[in-house]
């Protein structure tokens, strides 16, 4: 996440994150309460082109994902799991995975919204648990207001909590200044200058790494049979192979030269491969 | 099994050889011809535990080595006041031209299924036709050959190289390893040639060369029973 903090998340319960996410302003709805299978790679592919921005909220059994997408970047997953919460990635995957069986809202945010609300999850931490009764509101919102503020304030009171997202000073949402904080405390993070690297470039990275690990798998397993049956000519075998089998797709080439293999070898060959293979 | 039963089986006829030698030569030429077919029993077992494009060749090998066997029988068969020699030669003949299309077609078959560097089989070819060439030619020096006689020695020769680059080429492999117990059997047979172009043996008296053919021979069909052995 580059240097990209990790915002309030280690201040928030999930169950309060969660709270104050559901309560973020729903923008212009584009679905409500849809089936989660809605978000297919197509539809992604589609929000992406158009250069969505917003979040979607998913309610998955008992437990809430909301994914963040600013300017058709998927730039932050957040999900609550049984044993607390899950970020990034490893959230987004998760998310997709039980998708099918929850539902999906979709609201449309300005783009410049987003950044603010990205300081929950992923901004650089200001202040934490500042006794709130302490704080003169008009104060701390005047100051904020002068040096340009952009990121989230988020008063903790107990198991509830209310957020106030800043955009170069300015309060958004029309959120009203209060008369006063009374008791909590509260946390504020600023947006990090640095814009968190979109997930799905993240993901199709992984998915290149994999892909190019498995290519070298197949070909690291496929020159251990030549070299058991051919010896010292495993080499030059290894390098007509690479030139008459140049697919770049694991699926394809694993059982083109699981065939080469077993025709030019013999079937034990094969197995000999599938053993390697899978290691 | 299959070992075991190779083992007996050359132990059983180097005894009847044995015997033949010093009792009857009848009996050793027939042992001596009987040691081809399992020479080519052993080739096959060879070939059924190969790799594909060795398959075909060695099961060619196999059946030259059944046409030399019968070749030899029937040599047998004008020991024992039969002419058979016209036959002899013909079966040999096509015994030994099996041989040389077969030793021929391995490397050929390895490269184009993708075993080989493209031009390492002309490479093979060629150096083993010219090896074969200057070898005949220098036994040829030794004693004048028949035109049959140097296809037989030249053959010996040729596949002898063949077989040679190519278990150096794979060798410290499978196929490297069930190469090197032909060629082994390739080098004793093309010895027991060489020994045959020293020496004119007269039958039917019997001649020292006759026993040197002959153990080098035997030698031969025991290294291929040794190598099935090993594979099995």
């Amino acid at each position: 996440m580059g240097d990209t903090g990790r915002g309030l998340l280690g201040l928030l319960s999930p169950t309060l994150l969660g709270q104050l996410l559901r309560e973020l302003p729903r923008g212009e709805t584009l679905a409500e309460n849809v089936q989660g299978g809605l978000l297919t790679p197509e539809f992604v592919q589609r929000l992406r082109g158009e250069g969505f921005s917003g979040y979607a909220l998913a309610q998955l059994k008992a437990n809430l994902a909301w994914l963040a997408f600013y300017k058709g970047r998927l730039l932050e997953a957040w999900r609550q799991t049984d044993q607390g919460s899950s970020h990034g990635v490893a959230a987004y995957q998760a998310t997709q995975g039980e998708l099918a069986g929850g539902t999906l809202s979709l609201y449309r945010l300005s783009p410049e919204a987003i950044p603010p609300i990205l300081a929950l999850t992923g901004g650089i931490l200001r202040a934490a648990a500042l006794p709130a009764g302490s704080v003169v509101a008009a104060d701390l919102f005047a100051s904020l207001g002068q040096e340009g503020f952009t990121g989230a304030l988020v008063l903790e009171d107990g198991s509830s909590g209310q957020g106030w997202y800043f955009s170069r000073g300015q309060v958004l949402f029309g959120a009203e200044i209060p008369g006063g904080f009374g008791a909590g405390r509260l946390h504020m993070a600023h947006t990090s200058a640095e814009a968190p690297p979109d997930l799905f470039t993240v993901l199709e990275q992984q998915e290149q790494q994999r892909q190019q690990e498995r290519l070298e798998a197949l070909w690291g397993a496929a020159q251990a049979v030549l070299r058991e049956y051919m010896g010292r000519g495993a080499v030059p075998a290894l390098e007509r192979l690479r030139r008459t089998h140049t697919a770049q797709d694991p699926g394809t080439l694993g059982p083109s030269l699981r065939r080469w293999l077993e025709t030019s070898l013999e079937p034990n060959a094969a197995l000999m491969f599938d053993r390697l293979v899978k290691g | 099994m299959m070992p075991v039963a190779g083992l007996v089986v050359t132990v059983l006829l180097a005894l009847a050889w044995l015997a033949g030698l010093v009792l009857d030569n009848t009996l050793r030429s027939l042992a001596e011809g009987l040691f081809n077919f399992l020479g080519a029993w052993a080739v096959w077992n060879i070939a059924t535990h190969s790799p594909r494009p060795m398959q075909r060749v060695l099961s060619g090998l196999a059946l030259g080595l059944v046409l030399l066997g019968v070749g030899d029988l029937l040599y047998t068969w004008g020991l024992a006041g039969h002419d058979t020699s016209a036959l002899r030669e013909a079966v040999y003949i096509a015994g030994v031209l099996l041989f040389l299309v077969m030793g021929t077609l391995l490397p050929i078959s390895m490269e184009r299924q993708g075993l080989y560097r493209e031009g390492f089989t002309g490479r093979v070819l060629l150096l083993s036709v010219l090896g074969g060439v200057l070898l005949t030619a220098l036994s040829r020096m030794i004693r004048p050959l028949s035109p049959v006689e140097m296809l037989y020695a030249g053959a010996a020769f040729y596949l002898t190289l063949i077989f040679l680059q190519q278990s150096q080429a794979l060798a410290g492999g499978r196929i490297g390893r069930t190469l090197q117990g032909v060629v082994w059997a390739l080098v004793l047979g093309s010895l027991a040639r060489i020994v045959t172009v020293l020496v004119v043996a007269t039958p039917p008296t019997l001649h020292w060369s006759v026993v040197v053919y002959d153990l080098l021979w035997i030698s031969a069909m025991s290294v291929l029973v040794w190598s099935a052995g090993r594979r099995s």
